[in-house]
């Protein structure tokens, strides 16, 4: 029997040499599939994926390091568990402290008809080590533990559970702690010259 | 459920990726057939690349069932024969078959090997192409005509019976 199949191959071949194809075929391809587009349209959406992620982690990043001067991001709000009361003053305002789900300081005051604000921050602060908030017209403050007292001045306004109460006129200059853990020095007056 | 997702669309990318490795590496074989098929260069080339994209766009139904190459050229065969019978409402059995470089110098092998491939009804025809000029096995080109292995074996035997009657009449 006659094997065919060699003479079938090169025959074939030089009946119908290949033809020329060119690097535009498969842009050609995914034009007509409309791939591109749909890539095109996918990484857009992966845009926004991104700028959302992104948003989030800004946000929790904020709620982690806190928002200087009673300025709280809604993470900070819902995240600030202030359970203990450090201090109530005459007036009837409460002073609490606390930490974030994060960890982090923070620090409210409620005057005694209900308003107030928090801050949450971690040590040291832009002011030094406290953490100061301006709020209802008084600066509220959290300082580490070890100190007593807080001197403006001549004036020297005590420190309860680590958390004092303030009139902002009373900030001439930088203030100094004191107490068992020695004297530093913190800076409220840009708080204190705020709005 | 977003997982689920995600792992689909690697998946299509990743067979996607195939789909241009193919048709970067075996574009020209493409061509060739749908150009055997349709008897029209420009034809040939767009049956080529509609057959890829109309791949590309059910790959979501790609279960994997056969290799991805023998999808391709059932799609290529399939849009080929297409193209050929709008511009030529006679089908394939008009085909005469390859004759591109066949004119100067037509040895008498040549001109048989012509003749025979002329002769040969659509479907054994196609598969002779599949087999020889894409050089597919038996399983691939039965993927690619949607037919049983044992057909393709049965009427490629009958091709090569078809032509060794065709050589044993040549006289010597």
């Amino acid at each position: 029997m006659i094997d065919v199949e060699p003479l079938i191959r090169t025959e074939l071949e030089s009946l119908m040499p290949l033809p020329e194809g060119s690097g535009r075929d498969w842009a050609d391809v995914l034009a007509r599939s409309g791939r591109r587009q749909r890539r095109s349209r996918r990484l857009l959406v992966a845009l926004a994926v991104g700028v959302c992620i992104l948003a989030i982690t800004s946000a929790a990043i904020a709620a982690g390091l806190g928002a200087f001067s009673g300025h709280m991001t809604i993470a900070d709000v819902k995240a600030c568990k202030a359970s203990t009361t450090a201090l109530t003053t005459a007036s009837g305002a409460r002073v609490l402290t606390g930490h974030t789900d994060a960890g982090v300081y923070c620090l409210t005051y409620e005057n005694a008809s209900g308003g107030g604000g928090s801050t949450a921050h971690e040590f040291p602060t832009p002011a030094g080590e406290v953490i100061p908030m301006r709020t209802q017209g008084v600066i509220v403050g959290l300082v580490p533990a070890g100190y007593d007292t807080l001197t403006l001045g001549s004036v020297q306004i005590p420190i309860v559970n680590q958390a004092f109460v303030v009139d902002p006129k009373l900030v001439v200059g930088p203030g100094t702690l004191s107490g068992p853990a020695g004297q530093i020095t913190i800076n409220l007056s840009e708080l204190a010259a705020g709005p | 459920m977003c997982g689920l997702w995600i792992n689909r669309d690697v998946e299509q990318n990743a067979q996607v990726a195939d789909l241009e490795a193919l048709c970067r590496a075996r574009y020209r074989h493409f061509l060739r057939v749908a150009t055997l098929i349709t008897s029209d260069h420009g034809n040939a080339h767009d049956a080529v690349q509609e057959a890829f994209a109309a791949t590309i766009k059910s790959l979501p139904s790609f279960r994997g069932e056969g290799p991805l190459e023998a999808w391709v050229w059932r799609a290529v065969v399939n849009a080929a024969k297409k193209q050929q019978r709008q511009s030529s409402p006679a089908g394939l059995e008009g085909d005469d078959g390859p004759s591109a470089s066949s004119h100067n110098g037509d040895m008498a092998e040549t001109r048989l090997v012509r003749t025979w491939v002329a002769s040969l009804p659509e479907r054994q025809r196609l598969t002779v192409y599949l087999r020889y000029y894409a050089d597919l096995d038996y399983q691939e080109i039965a993927t690619a005509l949607d037919v049983a292995v044992g057909t393709v074996s049965a009427t490629l035997s009958a091709a090569h019976r078809r032509l060794r009657k065709t050589i044993e009449e040549v006289p010597q």
